[in-house]
């Protein structure tokens, strides 16, 4: 009798917590407030946690890649004597040109402002299996991260920001297949919108039949889509398929080795300052 | 007291995921350290222990390692747990074959269901491979093993020290 009672009242718990599962899951598809709650207390409880062991897994790879560096460093190391010279010979030209590039854009009245700002972080834990490509941050609310928020990295593009704690950040990647990102190919006018398959490359969809587009070519953010400024990398052309609807599907191979990601930047205000205004141009110094 | 070993052993499942992920970011193709604990207290516990913490198992799997709908993970953990519960009453599962069986069975119904969901709701964009799922369910089963085995060790030297 208290057998069948035990059963009985353990399926009465198990559809109660389904039936709360499935609430929060439609909760969560709508951006329901109580879900984003509950993820955002369970994440704060165990946030110490996933920093300790973020660092704890950041120094064993560090370690690892270390090892790995000092057995390749002799080689590289006269590598990089040679080009440090060629780079000496670069810098002195280099210098010349900022001094006329500050000339320039004093003529010009551009501000300098116009950078995006952005603060590093650094990668606690990845998640790169099946269909979900993510990484977790160590910058949160209390750093001014937000939701939306674009992420790169020095090459390219890196992901938005899905979900904040107080001193973490969710990111999901370009090759996620819930993200997507206008782009266009470099030098072109041809624009499309770049979506994650959830695998390691990512598709530009609604690209015109007739754009000049050609295999090998760079893909970068078009800043369309209001997240990421223009400009960042996204990566390179590798296969083209002409599409009924009369545009054409391009598979792009990512620029990024998401894996090996370890330090990235948060775009904080992502256009940079104040852009100028028609009425706020500046007057010739 | 059993609540609080459940907190720290999940909290400890999570720090494991989060340090494999940091060193291996493809592991949780392979690796799902968060179903240990659900089919631990599934088979050693009872079927209600193995539900619930099946269900926040699920909810910090999802909290922490997914981008999808918030809930997925806790909805298919807590039927794993309520299932091999039901199984772990019926069955005798004190000898590691049996325990090595049920922790890949669990591992394989865990997929299958995640699968089944996400095509449901329109999530599944990449679906895994049938080779990716045996794997799991392959390293699943050692992992559950292995706890199984190391905790027994465990035991078995505390009960030496305390009769000598």
């Amino acid at each position: 009798m208290s057998v069948m009672s035990a059963t009985r009242t353990n399926a009465i718990l198990l559809a109660v917590l389904l039936f709360g599962q499935l609430m929060l899951m439609s909760g969560s598809a709508q951006g329901a407030e109580g879900s984003t709650l509950l993820r955002n207390w369970l994440s704060r409880l165990t946030e110490p946690v996933v920093s300790a062991s973020g660092m704890i897994g950041g120094g064993i790879a560090g370690l690892i890649e270390g090892a790995d560096d000092l057995l390749a460093a002799n080689g590289r190391n006269r590598r990089l004597e040679a080009e440090i010279e060629r780079l000496r010979a670069e810098l002195r030209i280099t210098r010349g040109a900022a001094t006329e590039n500050a000339r320039l854009r004093q003529l010009l009245s551009m501000r300098d402002n116009l950078v995006p700002l952005s603060i590093g972080a650094s990668v606690v834990t990845s998640n790169l299996s099946g269909q979900t490509k993510m990484i977790v941050v160590d910058r949160g609310r209390s750093d001014g991260v937000r939701v939306n928020l674009p992420v790169v990295a020095w090459g390219g593009a890196v992901g938005r920001v899905v979900e904040v704690g107080d001193g973490h950040a969710l990111v999901r990647l370009l090759t996620d297949h819930k993200n997507a990102v206008a782009g266009n190919v470099q030098g072109s006018d041809a624009k499309g919108m770049v979506v994650g398959q959830g695998t390691g490359v990512l598709k530009m969809l609604y690209v015109p039949r007739f754009s000049d587009v050609l295999h090998g070519d760079r893909i970068v953010t078009s800043g369309l889509e209001g997240v990421f400024p223009r400009g960042f990398g996204i990566g390179r052309v590798t296969e083209i398929h002409e599409e009924p609807d009369g545009s054409q599907t391009i598979q792009v191979m990512p620029e990024l080795a998401f894996r090996t990601l370890d330090e990235v930047l948060i775009l904080i205000e992502p256009v940079g300052g104040e852009l100028l205004s028609p009425s706020g141009v500046e007057r010739p110094r | 007291m059993r609540f609080v070993t459940v907190i720290v052993v999940l909290a400890l499942c999570v720090a494991v995921q989060t340090g494999v992920g940091r060193l291996w970011p493809e592991a949780p193709r392979y690796i799902d350290v968060m179903l240990i604990p659900v089919v631990w207290y599934a088979i050693a516990g009872s079927q209600r222990s193995g539900m619930f913490v099946g269900c926040a198992a699920g909810l910090l799997q999802d909290a922490w390692f997914q981008t999808g709908a918030f809930g997925i993970g806790g909805f298919i953990k807590t039927i794993v747990g309520w299932a091999l519960g039901g199984l772990g009453s019926r069955f005798d599962l004190n000898r590691q074959p049996s325990r090595f069986v049920f922790g890949g069975l669990a591992s394989l119904t865990d997929s299958l269901l995640g699968l089944g969901l996400r095509r449901l709701l329109d999530e599944l964009a990449a679906p895994p491979r049938p080779h990716e799922i045996i794997i799991k369910a392959v390293v699943s089963a050692v992992l559950v093993s292995g706890a199984f085995g190391l905790t027994g060790w465990f035991g078995q030297r505390r009960r030496r020290r305390s009769t000598r």
